[in-house]
């Protein structure tokens, strides 16, 4: 399986979401359906834990904007944490870090 | 000699040619403002000189984007690499659609797939699809009530739902030879290759090109031109793309429009609250706790915080504001409950009492009634901060949107960031010219538009990251649609001569003749010789008789009216509506009469010198043989018999059920 992606924890205030392997064009679709899916349970405080995500590319990128929308539409936050190296500097490279909110860990990014 | 060797020898002297077609077109107009202006006739030689001018600076820019044309051999493919083919499709017969989405299945490429986006929707297309066994993409309900963005918004929306590493873009009628992606797809092996285009070649052309659709001259030597300076422009069908160039563009265009739109929202919401007045002390502490928040966001915005922490600033000051608002609110039910406790309702006394000891979390849930701050009720600030860009179907859109006609803004936005193109010359694609005068002309009206449209929106000049040259190249195709005013010019000055003697030059001397024929003469061997062959007197008349069309797209971009996309009709368009040349009828029959009108006067002894005479009657006569093309266009007929041919290799492998032949020899819907 190159690409996973569950919901870890659930509380009232946050959920965390853990994502692993390659966020690219084939995964995207998987990636955004995942989010939408908890998003409409209720749950739009989330925080990713792209500790696992080994490489991302502007197909990937495109559907971690699909997932803000998504949740900030419903009035919560999308905050990314623990980004490897590839994937920081990706998102730097595209200006992204000027959306996102972005933390160390995922404890940091616990509101 | 060697083909390469005869090809620098070829382009050494085009150059030589263009320099000195340059140095006399500089001599001329230098000489014009100079020495030659009539000064007892401003009102006509200014204009003039102008339009001269603008022939020149034209001319200056063809030579420079004629200057180097590099040499595109195919290079060896890649092994492996996964290529989504769009054929992008509206309302055109799906007939026609077919034949293009079964050459597309027959494209030597192991690893690709083909899909058919289908704006229209039609279950008669999605069936076909499946038929042939390819793809199928319509909008979903995402773009239900949003903007469309046609063209672009449709392989906008299939670019998220496919995830191959190249794309190929068709139209409905451009069917791909097969070995369209072994002749391109090797030029990607340089990593920051963001598009490899191929020509636009129409396999339905009438003998002579009436309505001047002949496209060689572009997709040959001007597009070469400006291969070389890295500037071939992406023509939105025939052309392969790297998908990770076009999302990286639709991630850029979303983070910047979400910047810009976050700081004008705060700027706006500020500007309000400085007009807000407060009468009691809970308001006066809502705006004040507002106002601070905003300050606070937009201190965030210019130290580089993520939007998302911006927004939420604002977010939490409406909040809090809110709450202020709605405690004073709650306390004014409280305080009525309490007038009606005090007359001994036992029901209110029990209200109050709950209120007064839930203010807060009252407070809190109920949501403000007020009006006068911006709440979180209020739509225009939600919209802007939840970064979700919500009046759009989807928040990264890789293909501009900002024009009717997406490819040129599209291709200029990644040249901007550094991606490279490459023009490849050889014809891989056969696709369909509109087949009568109107429908040629919608086509035009659109490009015009598109083109102006971009020129006014996303201004080559002021784009940060184009070369220099890269910017005359992007220039010069805008400039050129803005040539409808200055022909008219160029139209009228006989007119005028003949009717009035007034003449737009001091004298017709011999120092006029020294410095204009040489020039004009030179003019018109440069651009010969750049064209290499392709006809290029049939394009001449067009761009002179176009005035009409290139005026009416400028005006009505400036006019700032919203533009259709109009689907170029891919069949014939019966009848013939002479509203679509009165301009240039007028001008020929004004034309005519000026001339019988010059000659009468001068042998009948009145005042027109015979010089004066020749060089206007040459010119009316150049003006009359350029404008005629567009009569011939409304009333042309094809020869008898005369049927498009379907390229030899459509007609040999498509196997198409015996019953439906009628589309090998006209799938344009012609009988």
């Amino acid at each position: 399986m190159d690409f996973i992606i569950e919901e870890k924890e659930g509380t009232e205030r946050y959920s965390l979401v853990a994502a692993s392997g390659r966020l690219n064009g084939a995964s995207a679709t998987e990636f955004k359906r995942k989010i939408k899916q908890i998003v409409e349970a209720g749950k739009s405080r989330l925080i990713l834990d792209m500790g696992g995500i080994v490489f991302i590319d502007s197909s990937g990128l495109s559907a971690l904007i699909s997932g803000l929308k998504c949740a900030r539409e419903s009035g919560g936050f999308f905050r990314l944490a623990n980004l490897r190296d590839q994937p920081a500097s990706v998102i730097k490279l595209m200006m992204l870090d000027r959306v996102f909110d972005i933390y160390a860990d995922a404890i940091a990014a616990k509101p | 000699m060697k083909p390469s060797k005869h090809r620098d020898t070829r382009l050494l002297v085009s150059n030589i040619i263009g320099v000195v077609a340059c140095a006399l077109g500089l001599n001329y107009i230098i000489w014009r403002y100079i020495a030659s202006l009539n000064l007892q006739a401003l009102w006509f030689s200014i204009p003039m000189v102008i339009a001269e001018t603008y022939g020149i600076l034209d001319m200056l820019l063809f030579v420079f984007m004629s200057w180097r044309k590099p040499e595109r051999e195919p290079l060896s493919p890649p092994e492996k690499a996964e290529v989504d083919i769009f054929i992008t499709t509206y309302n055109e017969p799906v007939d026609l659609v077919a034949t293009t989405a079964r050459a597309a299945m027959r494209i030597d490429w192991p690893d690709k797939k083909v899909y058919i986006l289908d704006d229209g929707a039609r279950t008669s297309m999605e069936k076909t699809a499946e038929e042939i066994g390819c793809n199928y993409i319509s909008r979903g309900k995402d773009w239900r009530g949003k903007p469309r963005h046609a063209k672009a918004g449709n392989i906008n929306n299939a670019l998220l739902e496919t995830s191959g590493e190249f794309i190929m873009i068709l139209d409905a009628d451009q069917i791909p030879a097969p070995t369209i992606l072994r002749k391109t797809l090797g030029f990607f092996s340089e990593p920051s290759l963001a598009f490899v285009q191929t020509p636009q070649y129409f396999y339905n052309l009438p003998p002579g090109d009436p309505f001047g659709n002949e496209a060689s001259l572009f997709y040959g030597p001007i597009q070469q031109g400006k291969d070389g300076w890295n500037a071939a422009f992406f023509c939105g069908s025939n052309a392969v793309l790297r998908r990770e160039a076009l999302m990286q563009l639709g991630i850029r265009e979303y983070v910047e429009t979400m910047e810009k739109r976050e700081r004008e929202t705060i700027k706006r919401l500020a500007k309000r609250m400085q007009k807000t007045s407060c009468d009691d002390a809970e308001t006066c502490a809502a705006v004040k706790r507002l106002t601070e928040g905003l300050k606070a966001a937009g201190e965030a915005l210019d130290d580089k915080a993520s939007l998302e922490h911006v927004s939420d600033l604002v977010i939490e000051a409406v909040r809090d504001a809110e709450f202020l608002i709605s405690r004073k609110e709650v306390s004014e039910i409280a305080g009525a409950m309490n007038e009606l406790a005090k007359e001994g309702d036992t029901e209110a006394a029990a209200i109050y009492r709950h209120i007064i000891g839930n203010l807060d979390s009252i407070a809190r849930r109920a949501p403000s009634l007020s009006d006068t701050l911006p709440l979180r009720g209020s739509e225009e600030y939600l919209e802007a901060l939840n970064l979700a860009r919500s009046e759009e179907a989807v928040p990264v859109q890789a293909l501009a949107t900002i024009s009717i006609t997406e490819d040129m803004a599209t291709a200029m936005r990644l040249h901007s960031l550094g991606w490279k193109s490459i023009f490849y010359p050889e014809v891989l694609a056969y696709g369909l010219a509109p087949e009568d005068f109107g429908s040629s002309l919608k086509q035009r009206l659109r490009w015009a538009q598109g083109t102006v449209q971009v020129f006014i929106r996303e201004n080559p000049f002021f784009k940060k990251g184009l070369s220099f040259p890269q910017k005359l190249m992007y220039f010069a195709t805008m400039y050129s649609y803005f040539s409808g005013f200055f022909n008219l010019v160029l139209l009228l000055a006989p007119i005028i001569y003949f009717f009035t003697g007034i003449a737009p030059v001091s004298s017709w001397s011999v120092d006029f003749f020294v410095r204009f024929i040489p020039f004009f003469i030179m003019n018109k061997i440069m651009f010969r010789f750049v064209a290499s062959g392709i006809p290029v007197w049939r394009g001449e008349q067009y761009n002179l008789a176009m005035f009409p069309l290139n005026i009416k797209a400028v005006l009505s971009v400036l006019s700032g009216k919203k533009l259709g996309f109009v689907v170029t009709p891919k069949h014939k368009e019966e009848g013939h509506n002479f509203r679509l040349i009165w301009p240039q009828t007028t001008i020929i029959v004004l034309t005519i009469a000026a001339v019988t009108y010059g000659l009468i006067g001068f042998f009948g002894g009145r005042g027109i010198p015979a010089v004066g005479l020749l060089v206007n009657m040459a010119w009316s006569i150049y003006n009359v043989a350029s404008l005629v093309v567009v009569v011939r266009a409304l009333y042309y007929q094809p020869p008898e018999g005369w049927n498009a041919q379907l390229p030899e290799f459509v007609i040999q492998t498509d196997r198409r059920p015996a019953q439906d032949d009628s589309a090998n020899s006209c799938p344009a819907g012609k009988p």
